[in-house]
């Protein structure tokens, strides 16, 4: 009987999301919403009896792209896979991805499933998903209003994960997984190169000391924000041995390698290389060589608005999503100051799935963008976003309504226009551009 | 004019954009002509508060702020002396904790703390999120964000900086927040507060240089930020 209501329940999901989509609405987390309504233990049972691999992908900064690279490179090789791509990542959306993956019994048959978890969901329900490979990418400051600070952050996600069976694949180079206690094995990636030209703020750090000892934590190289090949004095913290080391680095000609292996990329900007990194160690620990992921990589389209180029009326938009410090900095280094925009608009918005506390502006290094960028102050918080640019000393112009004219206004056909919105200022860009 | 300005613990105690007020108190002081320099002192430093003007100690993780404490202590009579040679002062969150009397943890573990400010803190469970209006006598409207689990007592509640409209201040239960004692300001309006009250920011200036300063409203950086508060106050 139990196995019916399940199956009633997952109709009735299927249902509202053919409904919602029927009315043009994306459905990427309601029929979920729904679904845990009717059963809190539903995404459970819809996992019971499921005979493929579970993938987890979680951290703050790169999980869509993560998680499409090993999802699109699965899909290349043939296999069936389910992925939550609408970058809805809490439990709903995650449950919308399962449950419209499934047959009319409510049965998972796909080869894999590769999910992008938010990571303070992932304290919550890693042990109802009881993942096969769990991918760790890096902690950073984001949205400390929902998720508070960040080392008892990454102490909830330590208790969540001890004792499962999962096979760990982390980043190295982050120091806040350095104490994960875990029973699991645990492999390691990271960065193996010189550190020079690439960007870290030092005002950023998300760990200059070691929790117990107040020891400071030092760096031989340091890559991105706190991210590196980090140690402190007594040895008590240093990075792990790497199991997949990314090294020879050409940022330029997107040309790398891993453990000595040979791969090209279009994707731009040190935080890609993370990406790529994470992927390709797990790819490899699933069994697929390196000559596949080398094909795959060179096709590979980045998720909605990870510095997507679009058309509109004859300019070339590019969209580069970025919704904390880290993420902006990037944004700033290698889009904004690249000079070849003639238009920048900022959005900023705080609903609250963008955290309604926008202290982080003041995190970001607006500092460092040139003064001769023509640049725009959009979102709902555009007066704040505004003033944070002019204490930087910038003078942006105001974008207060954002349409596809204002995007457009004061640019001629051919002109390169760069939009960086944050979470929801993205899901406004969209609804707009459509 | 020549002001020096002190940042304490600038890699431990800035959590929430707390940088945001020194950068606001550089850029202001450039609308006046005011000379500012900035240092940072951080653990395992060597301080001499005593060429300092004005402060800055903002908000850190709890971890953090266990980091610093000793530290902090072993500096506790140059602290003192600096406070009776009247130095300006905006201190946040933990900063503003930690100038206090004691704080007490919710196990029960007592810290003290510099003994500049007639505050006692009780760290609650409850924690306290949101928008944050005061109504102050000194400086009109006051707008920030809390985001601490800190109930803060005044030994004498007149010399709160400010009555709470909305959210809560001080602590759970009074209607208080911060504290304005000589030239020091205390408040638990985290991250960037000065950008948008930026008469506080100028009563900081002139404090340091123990002048009046004739309010300078042309200034971009001036209208920016009447902007940015009109446009939160209407929200």
């Amino acid at each position: 009987m139990y196995r019916l209501k399940i199956i009633i329940i997952v109709w009735t999901v299927k249902l509202v999301a053919k409904l919602s989509r029927l009315f043009g609405y994306q459905a990427s987390t309601l029929p979920g919403l729904i679904g845990y309504k009717l059963d809190h233990q539903l995404l459970a049972d819809i996992l019971v009896g499921y005979q493929g691999q579970i993938i987890l992908v979680s951290g703050t900064n790169g999980k869509t792209t993560t998680t499409k690279l090993i999802a699109d490179f699965l899909i290349s090789q043939g296999k069936s896979i389910i992925t939550n791509d609408t970058g809805s990542n809490l439990e709903r959306g995650i449950l919308t991805s399962l449950i419209l993956g499934s047959d009319w019994q409510a049965n998972l048959k796909q080869d894999y499933l590769v999910i992008e978890i938010d990571e303070a969901e992932l304290a919550r329900i890693v042990i109802t998903l009881d993942p096969d490979y769990l991918v760790l990418i890096n902690l950073s400051r984001d949205q400390l209003d929902r998720y508070g600070e960040i080392d008892i952050l990454a102490g909830k996600i330590g208790d969540a994960i001890r004792g499962l069976k999962s096979q760990l694949i982390i980043n190295a180079d982050d120091p806040l997984f350095f104490n994960l206690n875990t029973e699991s094995d645990r492999i390691n990636y990271g960065f193996g190169f010189p550190d020079k030209e690439i960007v870290s703020e030092t005002y950023l750090s998300d760990m200059p000391y070691e929790q117990s000892s107040g020891e400071r934590i030092k760096y031989h190289n340091r890559y991105l924000g706190h991210l590196g090949e980090y140690y402190t004095d007594s040895q008590r913290l240093i990075r792990p041995k790497l199991d997949y080391n990314l090294n020879n680095v050409d940022l330029d000609l997107g040309e790398f390698a891993i453990n000595d292996r040979a791969f090209k990329t279009n994707l731009i900007g040190i935080y890609n290389y993370y990406n790529i990194l994470a992927s390709y160690s797990l790819i490899n620990i699933l069994g697929f060589d390196q000559q596949s992921y080398r094909d795959f990589l060179p096709n590979f389209q980045p998720a909605q608005g990870r510095s997507q180029k679009l058309k509109l009326e004859g300019r070339k938009l590019t969209i580069a999503l970025a919704k904390n410090p880290v993420g902006m900095n990037q944004v700033i280094y290698y889009l904004i100051n690249s000079g070849i925009y003639q238009k920048v608009v900022i959005l900023v918005n705080d609903r609250v799935a963008d955290g309604q506390d926008i202290s982080w502006l003041y995190d970001c290094g607006f500092e460092r963008i040139k003064p001769d960028i023509n640049l725009y102050a959009g979102g709902v918080r555009f007066e704040d976003l505004a003033l944070r640019l002019t204490v930087s000393g910038l003078r942006p112009s105001l974008l207060p309504t954002l349409s596809k004219q204002s995007i457009l206004e004061g640019t001629d056909t051919d002109d390169q226009i760069l939009l960086v919105p944050n979470y929801t200022a993205m899901q406004d860009l969209f609804g707009v551009l459509q | 004019m020549k002001i020096r300005l002190l940042y304490l613990y600038p890699e431990v105690m800035n959590t929430y954009g707390d940088r945001g007020n020194v950068m606001f108190l550089e850029a202001r002081a450039q609308d006046y002509g005011i000379d500012l320099t900035t240092d940072y002192y951080t653990l395992g430093d060597h301080l001499d508060i005593s060429s300092y003007q004005l402060l800055f100690f903002g908000g850190g993780q709890d971890k953090g702020q266990d980091l610093i404490a000793n530290d902090l202590l072993s500096n506790q009579d140059q602290f003192g002396q600096a406070f009776r040679n009247n130095i300006a002062g905006l201190l946040i969150c933990g900063g503003y904790q930690m100038f206090g009397k004691s704080i007490e943890l919710a196990n029960g573990e007592k810290l003290n703390g510099l003994e500049i400010l007639p505050v006692r803190t009780l760290v609650g469970s409850k924690r306290k999120i949101g928008n944050l209006l005061v109504r102050s006598q000194e400086f009109g409207q006051l707008i920030g964000f809390e985001n601490h689990s800190g109930n803060t007592i005044l030994e004498d509640p007149k010399q709160a900086l400010g009555e709470t409209i909305m959210g809560y201040g001080n602590n759970d239960s009074a209607t208080s927040e911060g504290i304005i004692y000589s030239n020091l300001i205390g408040t638990y309006m985290h991250g960037p507060f000065l950008p948008k009250n930026i008469q506080v920011a100028d009563w900081l200036l002139g404090r340091a240089l123990d002048r009046d300063l004739q309010t300078n409203t042309s200034s971009a950086l001036y209208q920016a930020s009447i902007k940015a508060r009109e446009a939160s106050l209407l929200s």
